[in-house]
């Protein structure tokens, strides 16, 4: 079978003519036009100083988290009445659908703090039929966490509004590299870059972290200061680590297949150069499942665990290859020459994103490809190396790396390549890995 | 009527004088012949007033009765009435609560009207998408087809829903025979056979695109899966037969080294 591939836009980049589909067209097939207004939350009782800082976090968090779901049209806040929504008393559903606003849904509420607790009550009506669709009240001894309060419920609205298409990613979190010393150490932060933490404290040089299928661990690769070999580490949530090593000295990639099995690339002792290794879950046995000439990284699971994406130079150049779980039926994805690298397969099983590295140019910019069919469609360009794509569990979004404002930081976007917000800024930050959902 | 008959009876008395003191006895005699005439004639007169008046009578009779009836039937209609004014309030009530229900439908009619709407813009709006997909070109749209259709059902296959991709390629199969992702298809049918474990159909499958596509990329690795499920059938020596084949065949391919540690795990070479 011969692929047909097709560069998408970036004509000037490339030297190609952009042909007729666009990623956005390919991604979000069914353009949502549910329309929603999130009303600024008000003062339950008395506009105190605690109320009036928790308010302006929970507004702000609030209407970020919903516009970046990109499942929503929401008009501008300077269209709203002005009629502060304290209760639904409060609501003249027909200002609400005047033709500047015309809403489907309303989001409105309170918040009221003092020293001991913060009071949120929120609610969302459907405009047209006038009822009450989310209700929820929550109390929090801490002021500071009104963003988790502002996440969830964000993320309720998606659930419910995308009819269980999405459960928001508002509650979820980036691991990633970060360089802030003579270490480079791994960090975990939320989806929006806020509360970022340090994890890891070895020491060395700590890479390529990758969340677990069930959110409980990551497993990342590290190089002591004082070994001079690289190893596997499963990093769980409360701390514990286990390490798994082989026979050689380079290990790198690790990827998490659903039913808990590791796929990672390593150098061993039987392999004459870098090959695909997968393991058994808490297990020291491998097994070799590319065994061939040329260099194979960057392992990536399809969401059934069924194939294995990765990066092979069997070819020539560094390309996207895949590789049923057997090790059976290897084929390329990609064919463009010069340099590709770091794929990660799309939730729903349809895409592969990775960075290439066009033949004579000096940055990577990210590719999606459409696997049946070998389509590609570029989503970054402009300044910068664009690397290391991820995509987050609702697959509506992704996480990269890039130099475009500087030294190596973190950025996320919408699955189309619109929406760019950069998340990290202390440090060099790489090797971002967008966690999967959080338990329910 | 009496006072009638004695007014005829008054006219003819002058005659009587006249013909007691001056008239013949002939003219006598006919006299008399009138007079009884006269008095035949008088009571035929009677006789038919008499009727006449038992026919008014009678007449009369059926008017009252029928004003009797009449009057009856006025009761009944006045009760009626009177049934029909306590019925009309009651009706009244249950009116008042047929319109607070028709005002309750006509506001669900109107929101279930603006939902129409919505769904009616939305719906133009697709009709848009699908005329500007219908005012691509034809030779854009018979090439994009085949890959669009090849894509979703591979999906399926991934995403491990093989019922779907069974369907799904058979009819690719069937409608797209000459496709470039025909023997794509035809391999991935076999494959889709052998996760459902319907080894016999896999085979088959396999078989397909051994003969129809023998230089395609599929070749080595459907014989290989052919020979796995030849394995789990435990037709052994077909099994170890088609690996063989696979190895002297596509000596250079990944799936020949496969074939080896199978044939190994076998106890043979």
């Amino acid at each position: 079978m011969k692929w047909k591939l097709i560069i998408v836009s970036m004509s000037c980049l490339l030297g190609t003519e952009a042909l007729a589909q666009r990623p956005d067209a390919v991604i979000f097939p069914t353009p949502t036009q549910t329309r929603l207004a999130a009303a600024d939350f008000t003062p339950r009782t008395s506009a105190n100083p605690e109320t009036q800082e928790a308010l302006s976090v929970f507004n702000k968090v609030l209407f970020d988290d919903l516009k970046f779901s990109t499942l929503f049209v929401i008009p501008s806040k300077s269209f709203y009445p002005l009629k502060p929504l304290r209760t639904i008393q409060d609501v003249v559903f027909e200002s609400w659908q005047v033709p500047t606003l015309d809403v489907d849904f309303l989001a409105f509420g309170t918040v009221q703090a003092d020293a001991t607790a913060t009071v949120v009550e929120a609610y969302l009506y459907d405009v047209k039929t006038r009822q009450q669709v989310l209700g929820k009240r929550f109390t929090i001894s801490d002021t500071p966490l009104i963003r988790r309060v502002a996440h969830e419920f964000a993320d309720q609205i998606v659930y419910e509004l995308s009819a269980g298409g999405s459960r928001g990613v508002a509650r979820t979190q980036i691991v990633f590299a970060s360089q802030r010393g003579d270490s480079k150490e791994i960090w975990v932060m939320d989806y929006d870059g806020f509360n970022a933490r340090q994890l890891t404290f070895n020491g060395g040089i700590s890479k390529f972290p990758e969340w677990s299928a069930d959110n409980k661990r990551f497993a990342y690769t590290v190089k002591l200061p004082t070994v001079n070999r690289w190893v596997l580490r499963n990093h769980e949530i409360d701390g514990a680590e286990s390490t798994i090593r082989t026979d050689g000295t380079y290990m790198s990639s690790p990827a998490f297949a659903p039913d808990g099995r590791i796929a990672f690339s390593a150098r061993t002792s039987t392999s004459r150069d870098s090959d695909i290794f997968v393991t058994p879950p808490s297990a020291s046995r491998f097994r070799n499942i590319t065994n061939h000439r040329g260099v194979d990284t960057a392992p990536t699971w399809s969401p059934t665990g069924t194939q294995i994406a990765f990066i092979s130079d069997r070819s020539g150049s560094p390309q996207v290859w895949v590789i049923d779980a057997d090790g059976s039926n290897v084929r390329r994805i990609v064919n463009e020459g010069g340099h590709c690298d770091s794929p990660d397969w799309s939730p729903d099983g349809r895409f592969i994103l990775y960075s290439w590295q066009a033949p004579k140019q000096w940055k990577h910019d990210v590719y999606l490809a459409e696997v049946a069919t070998g389509r590609l469609y570029q989503l970054t360009s402009g300044r910068g190396s664009n690397e290391s794509p991820h995509w987050s569990p609702d697959g509506r979004h992704i996480s990269f790396q890039s130099t475009r404002t500087g030294k190596k930081q973190i950025f996320i976007m919408n699955a189309d390549g619109k929406n760019l917000k950069q998340v990290s800024a202390y440090g060099i930050n790489e090797s971002p890995s967008w966690s999967k959902y959080p338990p329910e | 009527m009496m006072s009638k008959s004695f007014r005829l009876l008054a006219l003819f008395s002058p005659l009587w004088l006249s013909l007691a003191f001056g008239g013949t006895k002939e003219e006598i005699v006919r006299l008399q012949s009138d007079v009884l005439q006269l008095q035949n004639q008088i009571r035929m007169l009677q006789k038919t007033v008499d009727e006449k008046d038992g026919m008014i009578l009678s007449l009369l009779e059926q008017v009252n009765d029928q004003v009797a009836k009449g009057s009856l039937a006025f009761d009944d209609m006045l009760a009626a009435v009177n049934g029909a004014k306590a019925q009309t309030s009651s009706l009244e009530q249950s009116m008042g609560a047929v319109v607070d229900q028709l005002e309750l439908l006509s506001a669900k009619l109107d929101e279930t009207n603006s939902r129409v709407a919505s769904l009616h813009r939305k719906l133009e709006n697709n009709q848009m998408q699908v005329q500007s997909l219908r005012t691509l070109p034809e030779d854009v749209i018979a090439e994009v087809e085949p890959d669009r259709v090849y894509s979703a059902t591979y999906n399926d296959y991934l995403m491990g829903n093989y019922s779907l991709a069974v369907s799904g390629f058979q009819d690719f199969l069937a409608n797209y025979p000459d496709s470039e992702y025909a023997d794509n298809a035809a391999y991935y049918l076999g494959d889709s056979y052998l996760k459902q474990g319907r080894h016999e159909l896999a085979i088959q499958a396999f078989d397909q695109v051994m003969n129809l596509y023998p230089k395609g990329d599929k070749t080595p690795v459907a014989y290989y899966k052919k020979a796995l499920a030849l394995e789990e059938l435990q037709r052994l020596d077909q099994a170890i037969a088609t690996l063989r084949k696979l190895v002297k065949l596509h000596s250079k391919s990944p799936e020949a080294e496969l074939a080896k540690q199978q044939l190994e795990k076998l106890g043979v070479q």
